[in-house]
């Protein structure tokens, strides 16, 4: 045996050399971007098997190298390890102690530096030593469940030496003279757990021969452990609930050491399973549209707009895309994504866009990483029991289920390299995918602002001093850490890095000699930069070991802490915090239960790591300085901070509210005036036309009647109206913009002031001088106005008003055009009474009632209804009919839920099951039995239906069809005569819809002279009709002519008309009261046309109706030859008829036979 | 409803071809009411139209369908385009909107197409056609048929209106904010859900900011038409919701309910309301 007092560099040398944990194989790069798991390389004993060689160049390997250190006995430096610990760390301080281990420091450098030179001459050496192996690790374990060697506390050897060794190593642990915790933790675990097949295992030597080997069976190995751990309880104490389970369990302990594993128990029991809800991750998935931020207004034009609509969702697209598809093998985000990806960064977008992209695209980030499941830890350990009882009942399924098992386990062992864990990985694959620079440089200005809320780029120093001076390390070193870990070559050589640095690593000791019994906070905080100094490949080798300048010390202590809340030292941060920041702690478990259900994991991710470039600082633009706002800087300079934030606060709300408002009301009312001024404007071009809005607005007539256009350009003249009016609406919009402007500048005075004044007393503190919020509400009513003003001038703009303007004129012309086109092309357009169902539609009922069947429902039986009549032949019974009249009735005062085109499908459906009723059953349904129609016709349903379509071709086709055509009519003629007796109808809407009729065939001409005869007469014999207005005289005279004074009906007619003489005479004086007849429809009457045009006719006797209408028909014969020229000219001349409500549709007559 | 008895119920259409069979599903699968039924048979009706209506609108085909009409009118026959609809498969009311095409076509635009907004009119209005003969075929094929024609589009409007009213009015009811299409659109959104929560509630620990109401059968091909266009655009910009088939979906399409889209028939009585004080 050795004198290992003798010679501390041996000792160590011999320890790490002769441990299992020894790792002769090549020490794994740093610059290697793969960290395995830095399980114990093992190799097997047979002969001439090399060690390494089982292994390949990425085997794990471990930081600590031996140390040879020289000079001090081994006891004495074993008491300064103990002093030390009771003391206060001295190493700022000088003395012997701890410059000694500043040269320990160096030597252990030194040594790392000559083992690296050595690794070759390792590999070759290790053939001379082959008694000196290392515990076994077969080749086969990977993949199959192995026996693991009964660990035996009688089979130790060497005890003596191994209680010092642990002695030692625990002490070097406790002073913190190892860089990285957790690589200290995990390597006690690898021997707890070490195994073999053979008992005679010995390690390899490096250069140095080593007579015994203390690690060479695994009862040495354990036996070191287990004592290791009953030193470093405080630890081990820190451990997850599923890792303590795990060794409380662990049965070479519980051989080794009852005492350690009954204490084991007891924290077990004592501790509560910390389930880590501590970020719940956010519901909500996606980013909010706020309408403030987000609407079109935030966008220069409609195009960027629905450019960023666009944008979103298909980002969207993209992420749900990753979502399904990211882990199938094979698969990556910019072979299958980057096409679209850089479509949707880089599509022809502007400057708008990119920044609603990148805030987007931060938003989502932030909303998906916070409490991101995937890389959070699975702390509970059911899934261990539940897997050993598996192995106990049903071998060969847990056989295949444990390698898929412990996959998820795995973060890629102990000290893993940054990573993109979970969904950060999208993100990550997103912005390489894109490429885009000015993506980049917005998400990284968009990230530097969401940090700290202001640019220049991170001070990261400055983070870590105010950390230091608020006690809020916690919170701060945890991202800095994660910030730095993705450092590229550069950075760390730059000042402002390595002075960060430094002050991680002093901050690491000083919270070392602080880790509290149970506190996880320092705990945290030791365990990261440890994982930061040893997983970063771009951090010099060693640097943990380095001598921290004297500044960077007085930096730390200089420091003076605030009074406020240390977040430090509230507990802030438990077990599932410490756990989801180091979730490579779990590689313990994952040890350990391979232990428990002997099995062993193989798997590692492979992580990209992306270097960040170190960026200039910008320098800031001094602002303009004034007096008042000199005195006003100074005012809040001499008052808390909290002041000025109460008065920014203040004013930006209520500025923001009277804009709210102001938008929603005064200028809502203002858009309306603007409109209305235009459509006066147009109505005064147009001649101002009495008969309202829907004449008035008829622009393009208008200005053809005033010959401003030719008329035959029409069309194409819209465009020199639109120019012409230019200038008007500029005059409107400018009107408006100085009326807007003018309604703000007398509201917002008193607006803001009152709500600022409440407010600032509100929020201010109470000891606060009066003049003090006197001021501060002066200053904050001026903001806010500023504000409101600022806003005003670049939104309520002449632009603005002219933009919507026009916008209202376009739709006018449109609308004018569109009544043009269809007036020309439509032959039978105009309806009598116009379209009085969109204008006469509203929801009548007060309340609704839910009880009653849905509009839709309804009518949905009355369309049947009529079906059935009219292709079936079915009569259907009254009741059934009366039921359903009954019940629209009943709905249309019932329901609020009706919308007006249901509403015309009643009125219009109604219609036609009465007449097709009286028409197929004319015997069985008379006017009689037409209570319930009334009901509707003259009630709720008026406005439904022009009840003058009742005279309309395909009924009185109906009516001929009908089996008793007599009975029909009959019923028609006293349908009629209803819906005039009640002035559903007027004669004269009556006589046009019969006019309209007839212009399209004269199949039925006898059978309603016939029935227009009769009303006629039954009109005036009833007295409670008055027959003054009666005008049917018109469309009888005319059929008269039609059918000729031979026709059987003619005779009617004159009967009818009480006429002395047929109608029809060039010298026929007034046969009746009306004017006489002076055009036969079959006489050329071209000769007449221009007449037309003559203002000084009078326009609205109902002779020049009949005779315009010949005039048209003559029209007519021409307008198939001059077509368009022709319509414009009609078009024209139609518009002089004022009054008269002739169409162009008869222009359709057909020239009687 | 199982996509399994939903590939029945659309075998028995099928075999059928004709509402008739409705009230017969009904009885078969009382689970179901008329409504669902009806709203599947119509969805499958307008799928067969959709699949079909390369073969009918094309210039030759068009031209041969007038020539039957005018041949019927020759012999005086009566339902002469219901019969013709019967004969080709297309629905009454589409091919009475192509006649009337072709008519004014030939008889007043000199072979052009007329504009499609007047033919619009003259569908809406029949009183507007002059030849009494067309008018009354046009008239009839707009009352038969079930699936397309202006009644059609009021009702289909009408039903969508009326269930949109009843979800606002259960709303209402349970004193639940919200805000509706037309607000959002005047606030300048982008995408509006029929209603967006001012407050949100949660239904089987599900949380819903949005519901849309649908007043028709949830089936896979308009389910898929409304995730793309509508639902997930909503989850984009408001998080998880709520989409109400009224009519019932397949059971099977509610699979993004852990993502944020819950399908449901009815309004869930189990809601759970946002209580800030119990926290």
């Amino acid at each position: 045996m050795h004198d290992l007092a003798g010679d501390k560099g041996n000792l160590t040398n011999m320890i790490l050399r002769n441990s299992p944990n020894f790792d002769n194989t090549p020490r794994a790069l740093k610059s290697n971007p793969i960290t395995k798991s830095r399980r114990i390389s093992f190799t097997t004993v047979s002969a001439g098997q090399q060690e390494g060689s089982t292994e390949s160049t990425n085997a794990p390997s471990r930081r600590i190298n031996p140390t040879p250190v020289s000079g001090k006995p081994f006891r004495r430096q074993t008491n300064a390890f103990i002093e030390q610990e009771s003391t206060e760390n001295k190493e700022s301080s000088p003395g012997g102690d701890s410059s000694h281990l500043e040269e320990e420091r160096e030597l252990l450098r030194r040594e790392k530096a000559k083992r690296l030179q050595s690794k070759a001459e390792n590999k070759s050496e290790g053939l001379e030593f082959l008694s000196c192996n290392t515990p076994t690790k077969l080749l086969d374990r990977s993949v199959s469940t192995v026996d693991i060697v009964v660990a035996d506390i009688a089979e130790v050897t060497h005890r003596i030496e191994l209680d010092k060794l642990v002695h030692l190593y625990s002490a070097c642990l406790s002073e913190n003279l190892f860089p990285n915790l957790t690589m200290e933790l995990y390597f006690l675990m690898q021997l707890l757990t070490s195994r073999s097949i053979d008992m005679e295992l010995i390690a390899v030597c490096g250069e140095d021969v080593l007579e015994n080997n203390f690690f060479s069976t695994v009862h040495n190995a354990v036996y070191f452990a287990v004592s290791v751990m009953t030193q470093q309880k405080r630890l081990l104490q820190c451990l997850d609930k599923g890792t303590l389970r795990l060794l409380s369990e662990n049965t070479r302990i519980t051989q080794f050491s009852p005492d350690l594993s009954s204490w084991l128990s007891d924290i077990l029991d004592s501790k509560n399973q910390q389930v880590g809800p501590v970020y719940p991750k956010s519901p909500i998935g996606s980013v909010s549209f706020q309408a403030e931020t987000d609407n079109r207004k935030n966008f220069p034009d409609d195009r960027t707009f629905h450019l960023f609509k666009r944008q979103r969702d298909g980002f969207y697209e993209i992420l749900r895309l990753w979502e399904r598809q990211h882990m199938t093998p094979g698969w990556s985000v910019s072979e299958a994504l980057g096409d679209r990806i850089r479509a949707l960064v880089s599509a022809k977008t502007e400057l708008s866009n990119h920044l609603h992209f990148a805030r987007l695209f931060q938003s989502q980030l932030i909303a998906m990483c916070k409490g991101d499941s995937s890389v959070m830890v699975e702390t509970g350990d059911e899934n261990i029991a539940l897997l050993n009882q598996l192995k106990r009942s049903n071998p060969e399924k847990f056989k295949k289920l444990q390698e898929r098992f412990f996959k998820p386990l795995s973060f890629g062992g102990p000290c893993p390299v940054p990573a993109f864990p979970g969904c950060q990985e999208f993100f990550h694959d997103f912005i390489i995918a894109a490429s885009s620079t000015i993506f980049n440089q917005h998400l990284s200005d968009t990230f530097a602002s969401k940090i700290l809320e202001h640019l220049p780029y991170l001070d990261l120093v400055e983070c870590i001093k105010e950390a230091l001076t608020l006690s809020r390390l916690t919170l701060t070193v945890p991202w800095v850490v994660e910030f730095l870990s993705m450092m590229d070559v550069v950075a760390p050589k730059i000042d402002h890095f390595q002075l960060t640095l430094y002050l991680l690593l002093a901050i690491h000791r000083a919270c070392w000699r602080d880790l509290d019994r149970g506190s996880y906070g320092y705990l945290l905080i030791v365990t990261m930069i440890s994982w930061l100094l040893d997983a970063i490949s771009v951090i010099p080798e060693g640097f943990f070991f380095v001598e921290i300048p004297v500044h960077v010390f007085e930096i730390v202590s200089s420091v003076k802490q605030k009074s406020t809340t240390h977040l430090d030292s509230i507990g802030f941060v438990d077990q599932s915090v410490y756990y989801s920041c180091c979730p490579y702690l779990l590689e313990l478990r994952t040890l350990l239960t391979e232990f428990a259900v002997g099995s062993s994991s193989k798997t590692s991710t492979i992580r990209k790591i992306t270097p960040i470039s170190a960026e200039d600082t910008s320098v800031h633009k001094p602002s303009d300085v004034q007096i008042q706002l000199q005195l006003e800087e100074n005012f809040f300079h001499n008052h808390p901070a909290s002041l000025r934030r109460c008065v920014d606060f203040v004013a930006e709300r209520t500025a923001s509210n009277f804009i709210k408002k102001f938008r929603t009301s005064s200028l809502q009312t203002l858009l309306t005036q603007s409109r209305e001024a235009l459509n006066t404007h147009l109505m005064s071009q147009a001649g101002g036309s009495p008969s309202g809005k829907a004449k008035g607005l008829n622009l393009s007539a208008g200005v053809v009647s005033e010959g401003l256009i030719d008329p035959p350009y029409g069309a194409c003249s819209r465009l020199s109206v639109k120019d012409k009016l230019q200038h008007d609406i500029l005059k409107i919009a400018q009107d408006h913009v100085a009326q807007a402007k003018a309604v703000v500048a007398k509201d917002v005075g008193s607006y803001c002031e009152g709500r600022i004044k409440a407010l600032v007393l509100l929020l201010l503190p109470d000891e606060q001088s009066e003049s003090v919020k006197q001021t501060a509400t002066e200053i904050s009513t001026r903001l806010s106005q500023e504000k409101v003003h600022s806003w005003i001038n670049k939104h309520i703009t002449v632009q603005m008003f002219q933009s919507e303007l026009s916008l209202e004129l376009d739709r006018i012309l449109k609308s004018q055009l569109l009544n043009q086109t269809r007036s020309v092309s439509g032959p039978a357009e105009i309806s009598v009474s116009g379209n009085p169902v969109e204008s006469g539609f509203e929801v009548i009922a007060k309340e609704h009632d839910d009880s009653t069947r849905f509009p839709s429902d309804v009518l949905i039986d009355i369309k049947d209804m009529v079906k059935l009549v009219i292709l079936k032949n079915v009569s259907p019974e009254k009741i059934a009919v009366k039921n359903l009249l009954v019940e629209t009735k009943t709905i249309l005062e019932k329901r609020q839920d009706w919308l007006p085109g249901i509403f015309r499908s009643f009125g219009q459906l109604i219609l036609d099951l009465c007449l097709s009723l009286m028409c197929y059953f004319p015997e069985d349904w008379t006017v009689e039995d037409l209570d319930e129609f009334e009901v509707l016709w003259t009630g709720s349903l008026k406005s439904a239906i022009p009840f003058s379509s009742a005279v309309n071709s395909y009924t009185l086709k109906l009516l001929e069809d009908s089996p008793k055509p007599k009975f029909a009519w009959m019923n028609f003629e006293e349908l009629l005569l209803m819906f005039l007796r009640l002035s559903l109808l007027s004669t004269s809407d009556l006589q046009q819809s019969c006019l309209n009729v007839l212009s399209g065939t004269q199949d039925y001409v006898e059978n309603l002279a016939v029935c227009l005869c009769h009303i006629v007469e039954k009109l005036e014999t009833d007295p409670d009709h008055c027959t003054d207005g009666c005008e049917l005289g018109d469309v009888l005279e005319w059929i008269y002519q039609v059918c000729g004074a031979e026709a059987q009906v003619s005779h009617l007619i004159l009967q009818t008309l009480k006429l002395d003489s047929p109608p029809g005479h060039e010298s026929g004086g007034p046969v009746t009261d009306h004017s006489p007849i002076r055009l036969d429809p079959r006489s050329d009457s071209s000769s007449e046309t221009d007449k037309v045009h003559g203002k000084d006719r009078p326009s609205n006797s109902e002779s020049n109706l009949v005779e315009c209408l010949h005039k048209n028909k003559k029209l007519c014969s021409e307008m198939n030859k001059c077509s368009n020229n022709c319509c414009e000219r009609m078009d024209g001349i139609h518009v002089k008829l004022d009054g008269l409500s002739v169409s162009m549709q008869d222009l359709d007559v057909s020239v009687p036979k | 409803m199982k996509l399994s008895v939903y590939n029945t119920i659309i075998e028995i259409m099928h075999k059928h071809n004709s509402r008739d069979c409705l009230p017969l599903i009904v009885k078969e699968f009382p689970d179901f009411s008329i409504s669902t039924i009806g709203s599947i048979y119509a969805q499958d009706y307008q799928k067969k139209m959709r699949k079909t209506h390369h073969i009918h609108y094309n210039p030759m085909k068009m031209e041969m369908y007038y020539e039957q009409y005018l041949e019927g009118v020759q012999n005086k026959e009566r339902h002469i385009l219901l019969k013709i609809s019967n004969g080709i498969e297309l629905s009454p009311a589409l091919l009475a909107r192509m006649i009337l095409e072709r008519y004014l076509s030939s008889t007043k635009y000199g072979g052009e197409n007329p504009p499609r907004s007047y033919v619009t009119k003259l569908m809406k209005d029949n009183t507007l056609i002059n030849d009494p003969m067309l008018a009354s075929e046009i008239h009839e094929c707009l009352v038969s048929d079930d699936h397309y024609g202006p009644h059609v589009d009021n009702i289909k409007q009408s039903i969508g209106h009326e269930h949109e009213c009843k979800l606002n009015r259960i709303l209402d009811s349970l004193n639940l904010a919200y805000i509706g299409e037309d607000q959002m659109r005047t606030r300048g959104f982008d995408k509006t859900p029929d209603v967006k929560l001012e407050v949100p509630f949660s239904v089987d620990g599900h949380v819903i900011n949005w519901i849309e109401s649908k007043a028709s059968f949830g089936d896979e091909y308009s389910h898929r038409g409304y995730l793309k266009d509508q639902f997930w655009s909503y989850w984009n910009r408001f998080g998880p919701g709520m989409v109400i088939y009224w009519f019932g979906f397949i059971e099977e399409l509610d699979t993004d309910r852990e993502k944020g889209i819950i399908l449901s028939d009815k309004f869930p009585e189990n809601i759970v309301r946002m209580n800030p004080i119990m926290k």
